[in-house]
């Protein structure tokens, strides 16, 4: 494959472009047809996975290569719009894809004061792109690299500086693709029925089939694939949704005519009876974990010698085997010690103190902020935390953006500088077409469950409901708490992860739009974990195992090396993500702050600051990671079990930990700066 | 050109977020102040972007490579 990037091989990608979107237009007309005809849904999901999985292992199969400079950049000749729209699929993960209108249903403007986001993250992963554009992707590209970490060696010189950098990479990278593989993982196991585990597993192998075999041209023409699927899985469903809702399908344009009926709504179910009783009873049960909290270790003993009792006397009763094995499993499930005792009824607490509040804790959709700036000096703070809050994640999303590396080397992948900055508008372009979709799809399915979800009897609820809680109880719970037999909006709470999922069951569509969905869902997993394992093995290969000079390897060798690290790393995400750590969002927010805080200080100063020195960037990337990973585990109630640190570290400012690189990039830059000037660079190296 | 543009990013985004409370004031009713910020800065990011592709495109095609 040598084609020259003149106008000829343009037109020719249009041509593909287009029978590629005409033939999975036909693709999903056929299965509709197929569908009304009767064919089962057992079959519709694994369909989907199969054949989308099946068409980007084959696009991964034709653009195999072990050529370098095709396997790094791919040959640096991808026309800027395609470019764009690889790296559109590259960026919008299963995050954006999937947690985003879930964000934006359960957090509204700007989420509650415990937990900023809402539209911070709408705007944080756009923002960013303008400092992309305008700061780094083109003066990137002009330097003609392979990696991110190339430049720090580059600019800098020494090994230090591009090691510290290809450590970043790898750390960041690697939190941003397990939240992926996770994804993958509930969606796999939706649409199939299999275990999630084995969801993982199936998952992993498309996204093995793509990057194994080709390498960064390979993936860009997935990207691009999974880009029109994407984009159609979207588009679809938020359109038939505002078909149904407005009898416009332009959803964007007409969304805002919802707003005030969701005010409306919510008024209402603030004020309906049996919400407040279901409100209190959850306070009741918050009251309940408080006064545990209050003597830890009583309560604990407590509990462990009524279960204790319970098998006594199950066995001195000669009670059925099943029965003693269920409540030795009680037994064995009660918190190990009094620290994890408190770290599990706290979040209890936490979050039943939550439904306790006024419409199961969600704020006001459309009110900027929690809290009143005119009202008792409580809500006046709690506004002020909730404004810092919010600027303070759009900010750590900002640079983060500006400091993936995964995104970064999209660019280097273009023909020359201006195709780079032309091609980061095509990016923003493609990405804004589905984020402005999220908003309106969050807001529809408010509505929607609002108005016709709540209310309804416990007996002819959807079957989604129960299906999905059946993969993780996380994702939907349900409890009829007061007993009434009728569901309260109070009693239903629903994880961000699964809003977009379920929202064509909700809105009662087809089954073929949900499968359609989950495939989208897929396809932005997907394309991002392939761009995100290619760095890390990249990084490892290419920037850490290989020392110059030592043992110098044929550019071949490094390629087939790259290829073996890339399937370890694999593998270890996969075990990772079947951990379940923690929801996409918090995982990808905390891999921004630390690419963030990490590349972004010493890679600013180095591109627009000659003075910067290697000691300073080395010094600056330190910190400001030092920084943002202290600041992180200090707060994450695992990690400081597991390093047995003091309980609760006080928060700086009111900044939540997810948003460490409000307080890195500061570190990063000062650092830098200081240690710059205090060991300049050697002049006979020239800057 | 380069500092216009970030001035402009800046106030766009954290201007307008921060300020957030006082325009849907000064708004009233018509104008959300959600629908502007999901969809109005939005635009003013791509707006940016797109002039600084086409203004640097014109004015610097292959310099500037900042080291």
């Amino acid at each position: 494959m040598s084609e020259p990037s003149g106008p000829g091989y343009q037109r020719r990608l249009h041509l593909i472009l287009a029978g590629y979107v005409a033939s999975v237009l036909v693709f999903l007309v056929a299965l509709y047809t197929a569908e009304q005809a009767g064919l089962s849904r057992h079959w519709i999901g694994p369909i989907f996975l199969f054949s989308t999985v099946m068409v980007y292992a084959a696009i991964g199969v034709w653009g195999r290569t072990s050529d370098p400079v095709e396997y790094y950049v791919a040959g640096r000749r991808i026309p800027p719009m395609y470019n764009g729209m690889a790296a559109a699929a590259d960026w919008m993960s299963a995050a954006s894809f999937i947690s985003l209108p879930g964000a934006l249903y359960l957090q509204g403007f700007s989420g509650t004061p415990g937990q900023a986001g809402g539209l911070a993250y709408l705007l944080g992963w756009t923002g960013g792109f303008c400092l992309v554009a305008i700061l780094i992707a083109p003066q990137l590209r002009a330097l003609k690299l392979y990696t991110v970490p190339d430049f720090f060696q580059l600019r800098f010189g020494g090994r230090w500086p591009r090691r510290i950098a290809a450590l970043a990479a790898v750390l960041c990278s690697f939190t941003y693709v397990v939240a992926q593989i996770y994804g993958v993982g509930l969606i796999a196991s939706r649409l199939t029925g299999v275990q999630f585990e084995i969801g993982i597993m199936l998952g992993l192998g498309g996204v093995l089939l793509c990057s194994f075999l080709g390498g960064m041209r390979a993936i860009t023409w997935t990207q691009v694939s999974q880009y029109v699927v994407l984009l159609l899985a979207f588009l679809i469903p938020v359109s038939w949704l505002a078909w149904q809702q407005f009898g416009n399908p332009l959803a964007p344009l007409v969304y805002g005519t919802q707003m005030p009926q969701i005010a409306a709504l919510e008024q209402r179910l603030r004020d309906d009876p049996a919400e407040q009783e279901v409100a209190a009873l959850y306070r009741d049960r918050a009251l309940g974990w408080e006064t545990r909290l209050r003597d830890v270790d009583a309560a604990l003993a407590g509990d462990r010698e009524a279960a204790q009792e319970r098998i006594r006397a199950m066995r001195a009763r000669n009670a059925d085997v099943g029965e003693i094995v269920v409540a030795s499993r009680a037994l064995a499930q009660l918190p190990r010690d009094a620290q994890a005792a408190r770290e599990r009824w706290t979040r209890a607490q936490r979050e039943d103190t939550e439904r306790g509040q006024a419409l199961g804790g969600l704020p006001s959709h459309a009110t900027p902020f929690a809290g009143d700036p005119r009202g008792t000096p409580a809500e006046q703070e709690t506004f002020e935390l909730s404004r810092r809050n919010f600027l303070a994640l759009m900010f750590c999303l900002m640079v983060g953006t500006a400091g993936l590396p995964h995104l970064l080397t999209r660019y280097y992948t273009v023909t020359s500088v201006s195709a780079a900055r032309s091609s980061v508008a095509w990016s923003l372009v493609f990405i804004a077409v589905l984020y402005a979709g999220a908003p309106a799809l969050a807001a529809m399915v408010k509505y929607e469950v609002m108005q016709h979800l709540a209310g309804s009897h416990f007996d002819t609820l959807p079957d989604w409901i129960a299906q999905w809680a059946r993969v993780d109880p996380a994702l939907v719970s349900i409890e009829d708490i007061n007993g009434d037999g009728i569901l309260q909006f109070g009693e239903l709470r629903l994880g961000a992860d699964v809003v977009m999922l379920a929202a064509p069951e909700l809105a009662g569509l087809p089954y073929l739009v949900s499968g359609l969905v989950a495939a989208g869902g897929l396809a932005a997993a997907l394309s991002t974990a392939d761009g995100l394992l290619l760095t890390i093995s990249n990084a490892v290969v290419h920037d850490l195992a290989l020392p110059e000079g030592k043992r110098p390897l044929t550019p071949e060798q490094q390629v087939i090396f790259t290829k073996f690290a890339l399937l370890a790393v694999a593998m270890l995400a996969a075990v990772v993500a079947a951990l379940r750590p923690a929801e996409i969002l918090s995982l990808v927010s905390a891999s921004f702050s630390l690419a963030g805080s990490a590349f972004v200080p010493a890679m600013l100063l180095g591109l627009f600051w000659r003075r910067a020195s290697r000691a300073g960037a080395t010094a600056g990337m330190l910190a400001g990671l030092g920084v943002a990973v202290y600041y992180m585990v200090a707060h994450s109630a695992g990690a400081r079990e597991w390093a047995g640190l003091a309980p609760q570290a006080p928060l700086w400012w009111g900044i939540q930990p997810v948003s460490a690189a409000v307080f890195g990039v500061p570190a990063g830059v000062a650092v830098t700066v200081v240690v710059s000037l205090l060991r300049p660079a050697r002049p006979t190296r020239p800057a | 050109m380069r500092l216009a543009l970030l001035l402009l990013w800046a106030a766009a985004s954290f201007g307008t977020c921060y300020l957030a409370r006082d325009l849907q004031a000064l708004l009233g009713q018509r104008l959300q102040a959600y629908g502007l910020a999901a969809q109005g800065i939005l635009i003013v990011f791509i707006v940016l972007v797109v002039a600084n592709a086409w203004y640097f495109n014109r004015h610097q095609p292959e310099a500037d490579a900042g080291v």
